[in-house]
């Protein structure tokens, strides 16, 4: 058992907490902002496309089907920057408030999507069981950059694109959030310091089961008034 | 001029490469750094257009082992984060750094000033 170097979240925008949102906030926009760029340079190269077709002398069966293609993927590649967008905008509002009540199992979506546009769309499997009962009084932009961090971690420790299982579960008001096939049984690299430092902000607690291959994060029910109930922090 | 564009925004390559195949170009295109090497082992490319951030191998390593297996070939890379830290990896040794999103007439201009390369191509190697 270690400890987690426990800080206390306050509503005010001062101090770890205000670096940790501002630095996680610039790392998801940017990759956001770039996911958006490939969307809309595959529309704009299309759009090209089919001005290079219209200018063919003659139209055949198979440049009409050509045209129809990049009107497909102009359309799609359009729908996928409307649903990058709108990820941005839903990220955007989840600094609205420093703490709030946070459906765990919405928010853990949101953040494998975003974390797949950072990792080249690497996939991750988000399950819920509890059928969004798992709701807790936390802040959740940095539960979000905790989840980001693991994932991102497990990302780079795997090396590969078979699917991270992420499944939500409710005990006594809180969350649990387990993770995986995480690619390492080392909790030091499945939840490296920066990591640990925000589970420790949001008093939370963890344990890895290193022969089952699973990361259980758990939260408490508040931030405000409560700790994890397996209090201590981490447990290997 | 033989080109090899590699991306793996799979939409996004193949539309560019049919607009390079279009004005006389002959292209080619792959989706990741694997399926780059296993063309350049089967045809000799005077030009590379190398998309920096890949899944596996990115585009800066990409060009390392491109050029062990194709000397002379010749790099572009191209990328959607348009940061300062790529534009410092594609620019090293004379590579030139492409943003989305591409014009494809200056693209085609960058292209032209490379010209074909001088090493064999494919056809010989199969001759020997």
């Amino acid at each position: 058992v270690t400890g987690s170097g426990r800080k206390t979240v306050k509503t005010t925008e001062s101090g770890p907490l205000a670096d940790e949102r501002i630095e996680f906030s610039g790392k998801v926009i940017a990759s956001i902002s770039h996911e958006l760029k490939n969307a809309l340079a595959t529309v704009g190269e299309s759009a090209g496309l089919l001005s290079d077709l219209l200018k063919e002398p003659e139209v055949d069966d198979e440049l009409r089907q050509e045209m129809r293609t990049c009107g497909e993927t102009i359309s799609d590649e359009l729908k996928r920057a409307f649903a990058i967008i709108r990820n941005l905008n839903t990220f955007a509002h989840t600094a609205d408030e420093a703490l709030r009540e946070t459906d765990i199992a919405r928010m853990t979506e949101l953040i494998a999507t975003l974390s797949g546009y950072r990792s080249n769309a690497r996939p991750v499997h988000v399950e819920d069981p509890t059928g969004g009962a798992a709701k807790v009084h936390t802040c959740p932009l940095l539960y979000q950059d905790l989840v980001y961090g693991i994932l991102l971690a497990a990302f780079r420790l795997r090396g590969q694109n078979d699917p991270i299982e992420v499944t939500i579960g409710s005990r006594e008001g809180g969350a649990e959030i387990r993770f995986r096939e995480l690619g390492s049984n080392r909790l030091d690299e499945v939840l490296a310091e920066p990591e640990r430092r925000i589970l420790g902000m949001l008093h939370g607690g963890v344990t890895l089961d290193a022969e089952a291959g699973v990361l259980e994060v758990r939260l408490p029910p508040s931030i405000e008034t409560g700790n994890d109930p397996d209090a201590g922090g981490t447990h290997e | 001029v033989r080109v090899l564009l590699v991306d793996d925004e799979e939409r996004f390559v193949s539309v560019l490469t049919k607009r390079l195949r279009l004005r006389g170009i002959d292209a080619e295109f792959a989706l990741s750094g694997d399926a780059a090497l296993a063309a350049a082992r089967e045809r000799r490319f005077d030009v590379a257009l190398l998309d920096v951030k890949m899944p596996g191998m990115g585009g800066i390593e990409l060009r390392r082992r491109l050029e062990a297996l194709s000397p002379g070939m010749k790099f572009l890379f191209v990328t959607g984060h348009g940061s300062r830290d790529d534009y410092e990896a594609g620019t090293t040794e004379g590579a030139i750094y492409v943003a989305k999103p591409i014009e494809i007439d200056d693209l085609i201009e960058v292209i032209g000033r490379y010209g074909p390369g001088d090493g064999e191509r494919e056809e010989d190697r199969e001759d020997d």
